[in-house]
């Protein structure tokens, strides 16, 4: 895992790189025009957030009934740090297409208002890791059950309920046009996460390792 | 007649000017050649790829400095328990 890091940032970098072209080359939508590529910045990043949220949920499924695993600890640490990151990336560009789009910056609707708890989930598990103190780890994994219990509420909030946002159905009637750009971001983002993910993994261990070993050196 | 016509016109007096009030001073009625308010698409979406990329490469470059950190940390702590 530790070669791949650099692989993955790489290829996540030319992918990056190459990436403005294939958006400039992209056709403007029909009514929103030029602010609508912030669609390819936008869908991805708000995937990942996701897919963050999900591997922390089942991480902290893991570490709850699995023994309390440290390897599940880590991993649920990791993933939500990343979800605050991606979130954050997420809830900036939604209101800037907003703005234009729809002529309001925000709008408490379910999909943004759900968004934007389930972001402040991941906050308030973050935070009760850093100020927590001892036992903060199966408190922290329990909100992370909660974050991961939220993502198909999310996810289905559009079809549901009446709101300003496009609907989940958007993505699979995309002409090639525009779908090419958006799963190549897509595929580029992932890559971004995957070597991350296994950083701050490995940060986390590291931590562990060193607290392990300035505990045996007092004792 | 001329009684009836002048009962319509003293009766139409009090709705011209209520018609004329409803209208506040310094309102315009919709012209099709006046310029519109538009908001330029190109600096939001500028911020919004620019906000992205900040945003990963700051979290990229600090978990790289972490790492390097716990790594010469723990280095240190191993090197002195040796000795």
């Amino acid at each position: 895992m530790k070669r791949a890091v650099p692989v993955l940032l790489l290829v996540a970098a030319a992918m990056l790189a190459a990436s403005p072209f294939l958006i400039d080359a992209a056709p403007p939508e029909a009514t929103m025009g030029l602010v609508q590529k912030i669609f390819y910045v936008h869908l991805p990043s708000a995937m990942i957030f996701m897919v963050s949220s999900i591997i922390c949920g089942v991480a902290s499924a893991i570490y709850l009934m699995g023994g309390r695993s440290p390897k599940a600890d880590r991993v649920s640490v990791a993933a939500a740090e990343l979800a605050i990151v991606f979130g954050l990336i997420m809830l900036v560009t939604g209101p800037l297409w907003g703005r234009k789009a729809w002529g309001v910056w925000w709008v408490w609707d379910a999909r943004l208002t759900s968004s934007l708890v389930m972001w402040l989930l991941y906050w308030s598990f973050t935070l009760l890791r850093r100020f927590g103190g001892p036992g903060s780890e199966t408190l922290s994994a329990g909100v992370g059950l909660f974050g991961m219990a939220l993502v198909p509420f999310v996810y289905w909030s559009v079809n549901v309920w009446r709101t300003l946002h496009p609907m989940t159905s958007v993505v699979p009637r995309l002409p090639a046009s525009m779908g090419i750009p958006l799963w190549w971001d897509v595929v580029a983002f992932m890559c971004l996460f995957a070597a991350l993910f296994a950083l701050r993994t490995r940060v986390e261990k590291l931590r562990t390792d060193l607290d392990a070993a300035l505990a045996d050196a007092d004792v | 007649m001329k009684r009836v016509l002048l009962t319509c016109a003293l009766l139409a007096i009090p709705a011209l000017a209520a018609a004329q009030q409803a209208t506040p001073p310094g309102f315009k009625a919709f012209d099709d050649s006046a310029p519109r308010e538009t908001l330029p698409a190109a600096p939001l979406v500028f911020i919004a790829y620019s906000v992205a990329w900040v945003a990963l490469a700051f979290y990229a470059f600090t978990m790289w400095r972490k790492l390097g950190k716990v790594e010469q940390d723990l280095a240190e702590l191993r090197r002195g328990a040796k000795r």
